[in-house]
């Protein structure tokens, strides 16, 4: 039982750290670096280090994750930003509720 | 070039089989590695009071380490704030400005699922920082989590408007805290016993040895969790706010 599971992850790590790193968009390549970090909290835990899967989930999948797409939202140009919501687009509310 | 960059993936997956092979074979002296695991084993709860045994590796024998890597993220948040030019210009507005903007600038959906989920990931952080001591988890981890909760706030509601306790001022003065904290903590083992970092210096919580320690692991997690904390958040914010865009005031 224990070895089928360290295989099917260590399958899913590979796959998915080559998937990251040979995708063309960045955006599609960080998704495939959290996804990576979150596998390996299961290795970590499978492993007896329950400590070190802790922090790779917190650290690891959480804030690193948070970090690239910040930088991501800053840097990409602005048609493909990934924050922009056309929807609620607030200068044109307002200037819709000052005409009425 | 992509079979280039196989080629080298390849050769570097055969180094990493050799090395790990070497790991898991009996190339350290097993003896030593025995007899150590076995005092930190026995120590951690006789002498330290403390069930978990890695958060007494971290915060007891390897005290120093944990400070200089709390002043590793310390300086590094300041870095990153310095190289964003963050604090320089002041965006500002008026806290009714804000409300009135507010009212049809976000939906809904997010600020109220925001209400209910940001007491819960605070509650959280406290209670993975308050068991440290019984369970895995500890300064760094509760630090990252208490500042997911304030980064949620960043992004549902804009990033340029900080009020209270999102203040970024107050970010910096809490990072700095955290440190002194812990060096406090070190300073008073330095005053009373002559060895910098010993918890038996803090002689005023009582005499029982194993106590004293227990209660110097957790003070020393609170300067931890203060300083990765705010300075998760100070990174954050370096990074995703634009040139004098997201500042207080």
């Amino acid at each position: 039982m224990f070895i089928v599971i360290a295989c099917v992850l260590i399958i899913l790590l590979i796959t998915v750290a080559l998937l990251s790193l040979t995708s063309n968009d960045i955006v599609v390549s960080t998704f495939f670096f959290a996804f990576f970090s979150a596998y390996f909290t299961f290795v970590w835990a499978i492993l007896g280090a329950i400590d070190v899967s802790f922090t790779e989930a917190v650290v690891g999948a959480g804030a690193a994750t948070t970090f690239f797409f910040a930088t991501l939202t800053v840097l990409l140009p602005k048609e493909k930003k990934i924050n922009e919501n056309k929807m609620f687009d607030f200068k044109k509310i307002k200037k819709l509720k000052t005409k009425e | 070039m992509k079979l280039v960059q196989l080629l080298l993936l390849i050769m570097f997956l055969v180094i990493l089989g050799f090395l790990s092979y070497e790991l898991a074979t009996d190339s350290l002296p097993v003896n030593e590695v025995n007899q150590l695991e076995s005092h930190y084993l026995k120590a951690s709860r006789k002498d330290h009071g403390t069930y978990n045994v890695v958060t007494v590796v971290l915060g007891d024998f390897r005290a120093f380490d944990t400070l200089l890597e709390t002043i590793v993220i310390f300086i590094a948040s300041l870095s990153v704030l310095f190289t964003r030019n963050f604090l320089t210009d002041s965006h500002r507005q008026s806290f009714r400005e804000f409300v009135e903007e507010f009212d049809f600038m976000y939906s809904s959906v997010s600020r109220n699922s925001f209400v209910l989920v940001f007491p819960l990931i605070i509650l959280f952080g406290l209670y993975v920082f308050i068991h440290g001591h019984y369970s895995p988890g500890g300064g760094f981890q509760a630090g990252v989590i208490l500042a997911s909760a304030f980064i949620v706030y960043s992004y549902v509601y804009a990033n340029k408007y900080n009020f209270g306790f999102f203040m970024d001022r107050y970010a910096i003065i809490i990072n700095f805290v955290g440190v002194a904290i812990y060096f406090t903590v070190g300073m008073l083992g330095f005053l009373f016993k002559n060895v910098f970092l010993d918890y038996e210096g803090l002689v005023f919580l009582g005499s029982n040895l194993a106590t004293l320690h227990s209660v110097g692991i957790l003070i020393i997690e609170l300067g931890v969790t203060l300083t990765v904390m705010s300075s998760t958040y100070l990174l954050f914010r370096g990074l995703y706010c634009e040139n004098g865009e997201g500042i207080d005031e």
